[in-house]
């Protein structure tokens, strides 16, 4: 640095990544002001910034590879050679199959799930007229409904940190057993259902992302219960709303 | 016969699942190969829930994540350079030099080009803070160097790629104490 009023570059690259509080912000926007060559390098890093995400936005919207998934899987989903042709002999022998593969169903199960959450998204979350059957005012209602039905303290999550207003709930059914869709709303209107149901196949899968159209699907099973988040989101922004739920989820069941 | 699998541990793999497309698009731009990319991930993923004991739950998992996944990236770098681990040190510390030379065949090189080129270790720091708008203190922890060192990585970086980038002007070499 030459000229002996220019800022420190160190404080203008902390300015640009919002590092400095308030007060150094302010004194750095009063220099800016009067430093067009420093506002340039500002805006110079700014247009970088942007530059690398966009050069690598398309990664969320892929879907995630096999090999990772099944790395995430939990370990009674790894078979060896040796536990595959026992459990065929398994099969053979007592022609048990559809109890002895039940964690190969649960896959598809979990799929088929994901997809009843999607329909009903699609049915409900367009409906302008009565797009809830139980509104967000008799929340205790369903709260305790949800509870009775699933068996363990379950509570509709609260979203309104996250930009999403509870709209309500409605009861629906997934094959024989009851399930629920949580509906949520922002500020523009997006509708977020949440579908759940209990976790019949005994087995638990994490976080899944399907991608549908404009509708982006994220489904999980955990031990009891199977669930499903769906929105006219992008991936990246359904995941963290995501992460927040499965942890809303998991609160009441651990208290 | 199955084992009964905790629900904590399984809120971990959900977790992870969660920080995947973060991950994957980190490593993408750490290695600009899509599948030495998802290669890395996977490893990532693996050694994070064989370690998950050592796990602090008070850090954020994704810069528990980011390390593990950076860590194996230079490891790796750094086998491959068989033994000779100077030869890191010295791209870092020649780096503007070498950027400036590259200046003349890369006039209108692309973003992804262009971080390709750029010195592991300034490439990581950059990618942290522009891509994950991560904080200073977190990529020092990530990374394991002072902050200090991030910073002076993070101006380096940012000059290197405007000259990279063919944005020409003296500003772009304006010099970084």
């Amino acid at each position: 640095m030459t000229h002996p009023k220019k800022i420190l570059d160190w404080a203008l690259h902390a300015y640009a990544d919002g590092e400095l509080d308030d007060t150094d912000k302010k004194l750095i926007e009063k220099e800016l002001a009067s430093d067009p060559e420093a506002r340039a390098l500002v805006d110079a890093w700014q247009r970088q910034k942007q530059q690398i995400c966009d050069a690598f936005a398309s990664v969320f919207e892929e879907p995630v590879p096999e090999s990772v998934e099944t790395v995430l899987l939990p370990p009674k989903a790894y078979l060896s050679v040796w536990h595959v042709a026992a459990a065929l002999i398994l099969v053979l022998v007592l022609g048990l199959g559809a109890y002895g593969l039940g964690w190969l169903v649960s896959g598809r199960d979990a799929e088929r799930f994901a997809e009843s959450a999607l329909s009903a998204h699609i049915v409900y979350a367009f409906e302008n007229e009565r797009p809830v059957e139980v509104p967000a005012s008799e929340r205790d209602y369903l709260d305790r409904w949800l509870t009775s039905r699933f068996g363990r303290p379950v509570i509709a999550p609260d979203l309104s940190s996250r930009g999403f207003a509870f709209v309500g709930g409605r009861l629906l059914h997934e094959e024989q057993r009851p399930a629920a869709q949580l509906m949520y709303e922002d500020r523009s209107k997006r509708r977020l259902t949440v579908y759940m149901t209990a976790n019949t196949t005994g087995s638990e899968i994490p976080f899944r992302l399907k991608k549908d159209a404009h509708l982006t699907t994220c489904y999980w099973l955990d031990e009891d219960a199977a669930y499903a988040v769906v929105g006219e989101l992008q991936p990246s922004e359904l995941l963290p709303l995501a992460t927040f739920i499965h942890k809303a989820m998991e609160a009441p069941k651990r208290s | 016969m199955q084992l009964a699998y905790s629900s904590r541990r399984m809120a971990l793999r959900s977790e992870i699942a969660g920080e995947v497309p973060h991950l994957r698009r980190f490593a993408l731009a750490l290695t600009g190969d899509a599948s030495l990319a998802d290669d890395l991930v996977q490893d990532c993923i693996e050694q994070a829930l064989r370690k998950q004991h050592l796990f602090d739950e008070t850090r954020k998992l994704r810069s528990w994540l980011f390390a593990i996944l950076r860590n194996l990236y230079i490891s790796g770098l750094r086998r491959n350079s068989r033994g000779k681990l100077v030869s890191l040190e010295i791209d870092v510390a020649s780096a503007s030099g070498k950027l400036h030379e590259q200046e003349a065949h890369l006039a209108l090189a692309d973003v992804k080009s262009a971080i390709a080129r750029m010195p592991p270790l300034y490439r990581e720091v950059l990618l942290l803070i522009a891509l994950e708008g991560m904080s200073y203190r977190e990529v020092s922890e990530i990374t394991g160097v002072p902050v200090g060192t991030v910073m002076s990585r993070l101006a380096r970086a940012r000059a290197g790629l405007r000259v990279l980038l063919g944005e020409n002007g003296t500003s772009g070499l304006r010099r970084v104490k």
